[in-house]
């Protein structure tokens, strides 16, 4: 019995002697071509989406900068006008 | 080809070149993923993935090891990430169906892979071998199909997964090892 058990588990294990080697399908040269060339055309475009990323990025600091500065410059124009109508100085600001 | 030339015009974007590569290395770079991945589907996507890699990372290879050893090291590294990945989706799947989502959904039964380049005389027996290849330590699943499938030397398997020559040799042991146990274990079970 344990003989028999024996020689079939080594018989299973040399079953893939003399294995032959699996040819790939047929087209296989082809369609590798065409994944290698989508592969650049993604590439590419996902450069050019990280490009527009951060150009989007850069923009929207460059317009939150210009907006800050221009309602502080609005604020300082308002606070000089409050100031020159109360002729309130500087002195008047440290007492 | 002369291996040099081959891999400096792959280097300059050559499609001759490119294809000549193909040609001469699809048959193994399919063989190596199917005795790994036990699917012809999954060998030839990640078959034609690997050679997008090489196509893609070519730029960078210094030769500091053969050009099929560098292939063969793709073929392994892919073919792992996709059992992975699988594993990771299987795992999912699970986690689903505890909570009863998918219920619905019909169970897929994958049939008995057997390796088309087996003997006709040894696929009723190697249907055994190969599930219970699938029950293997990743290591030694590569080490014994890279040997066994891809009839690769101990050192040709050890340049292509960074392993010792003696770390496969005991790879190798203890894959035969656990193969004899699991054979073992689907006789007794077929007895009764």
């Amino acid at each position: 019995m344990s003989h028999k058990k024996e020689q079939w588990v080594n018989d299973v294990l040399f079953s893939v002697e003399r294995v032959q080697r699996a040819t790939a399908p047929a087209g296989f040269y082809n369609k590798t071509l065409a994944r290698v060339k989508d592969s650049t055309q993604i590439s590419k475009a996902s450069i050019l989406r990280v490009a527009a990323g951060i150009a989007l990025l850069v923009g929207l600091n460059v317009f939150a900068c210009a907006t800050f500065t221009k309602n502080e410059n609005m604020q300082h124009a308002q606070l000089q006008a409050f100031a020159s109508e109360y002729n309130l100085t500087a002195q008047s600001d440290n007492f | 080809m002369n291996e040099e030339l081959l891999i400096q015009q792959l280097q300059q974007g050559n499609e001759k070149a490119f294809a000549w590569l193909v040609q001469n290395f699809q048959d193994r770079v399919y063989n190596t993923c199917l005795g790994v991945l036990h699917n012809m589907e999954d060998a030839e996507d990640i078959a034609q993935e690997v050679f997008v890699e090489v196509h893609r990372s070519v730029q960078g290879f210094k030769a500091e090891s053969k050009l099929s050893t560098w292939i063969y090291r793709i073929c392994v590294t892919k073919s792992l990430d996709h059992l992975r990945g699988k594993k990771r989706k299987k795992r999912f799947a699970f986690v689903k169906s505890i909570f009863g989502e998918n219920d619905n959904e019909p169970r897929i039964h994958i049939p008995d892979f057997v390796h088309p380049g087996v003997l006709l005389e040894n696929k009723e027996r190697a249907a055994y071998l190969f599930k219970a290849i699938e029950q293997l330590p990743e290591n030694q699943r590569i080490a014994f199909t890279l040997n066994k499938i891809e009839y690769l030397s101990y050192q040709e398997i050890s340049d292509a997964t960074q392993m010792s020559v003696s770390a496969v040799e005991s790879l190798l042991f203890r894959a035969k090892q656990n193969l004899k146990k699991i054979l073992n274990d689907y006789y007794e079970e077929n007895e009764r």
